[in-house]
């Protein structure tokens, strides 16, 4: 509908990280009277166009908020390595919801489900060195995301 | 961008954008920068005086003198965008928005950024709003001047 609008932006593909994840820790209910959570990057990968490497195993993780209306509400750090040996630093915020209730209990027992029977996008801030990868520290990000059993896949678009 | 209006979604990482709302910005006389700061950068002040919000799915207004873009100038001409401050639909309730992301400075003799995109964080009442606080959204800005304000247009990532 807004294919021609002269403000739409564009995407471009830029890298998949694949994650497996160590298992969850739960403070619930909050003071908020919502649940936090932790979860933590034990291993990954990165593979694209525009940067290949892997996830520092156990350098950070998930810490996201659980609210009461279902959706879940991202706050994630950790580091990536790329090929060449640079460390970047991640930073993600975004939400998951169910699009339905017993989609949102198979959820929750960790069961795969399709990956069109949930919402999962982010928004990634990183802090890269001077150097190949500085561009992504001028650059906004999305990600769409899979919900793996006990991992997770986000693929990354750079808005051009 | 891949667009799945009109068949299915193949892959998990199909999107596309929807085109929300629009966020027309005014910004006070007393903007600044100050610094440089250790490291540095530099601190920018851009306190929000007023403005509109017009679109298929949100209409209202900026909250006048609600808050500031408190921006780090950094010293390779990026601005690290880091806005906070209210939003008011027309049924009166009042959205908290946090807008982060990025303005690259114009080139020699271009009158916009080259680069201006951002993705804002909403906190709003359960009720007809509450979309904002479960889409992650986009948006790019156009400077505007005479009176000095910023084009804010929207897109819901679905």
């Amino acid at each position: 509908m807004n294919d021609q609008h002269p403000f739409a932006p564009r995407f471009e593909h830029a890298f998949t990280i694949s994650i497996k994840l160590s298992k969850p820790y739960w403070v619930k209910p909050s003071v908020r009277g919502d649940t936090r959570a932790a979860i933590f990057a034990a291993s990954g990968t990165v593979e694209g166009p525009r940067l290949n490497g892997r996830v520092v195993p156990m350098s950070g993780g998930d810490f996201p908020l659980t609210r009461e209306d279902g959706v879940i509400d991202f706050d994630a750090r950790y580091l990536l390595e790329a090929d060449d040996g640079a460390i970047i630093y991640l930073e993600n915020r975004g939400y998951r919801w169910a699009k339905d209730k017993e989609i949102a209990v198979r959820m929750r027992k960790n069961e795969d489900v399709s990956h069109d029977d949930y919402y999962m996008r982010v928004t990634p801030r990183f802090d890269a060195p001077a150097g190949p990868h500085q561009w992504m520290s001028r650059h906004v990000f999305v990600g769409v995301a899979e919900k793996l059993p006990g991992a997770n896949r986000i693929h990354y678009f750079v808005v051009l | 961008m891949k667009r799945i209006e009109g068949r299915e979604a193949i892959s998990a990482a199909d999107c596309e954008l929807e085109h929300v709302f629009d966020i027309e910005v005014l910004f006070g006389a007393d903007r600044a920068i100050y610094g440089p700061l250790p490291g540095g950068s530099s601190q920018g002040y851009t306190p929000a005086t007023g403005g509109t919000i017009s679109g298929p799915r949100l209409s209202g207004t900026v909250v006048p003198q609600s808050g500031a873009d408190y921006a780090t100038v950094r010293t390779d001409g990026v601005i690290e965008l880091s806005a906070h401050y209210l939003l008011e639909a027309d049924d009166g309730t009042r959205i908290y928005v946090e807008n982060r992301g990025y303005l690259v400075r114009p080139k020699r003799d271009e009158p916009q950024p080259s680069y201006f995109r951002l993705t804002p964080y909403f906190r709003v009442p359960e009720g007809p709003h509450d979309w904002l606080a479960r889409t992650v959204i986009v948006g790019g800005g156009e400077r505007r001047t005479d009176p000095d304000r910023t084009l804010f247009r929207y897109y819901a990532l679905r």
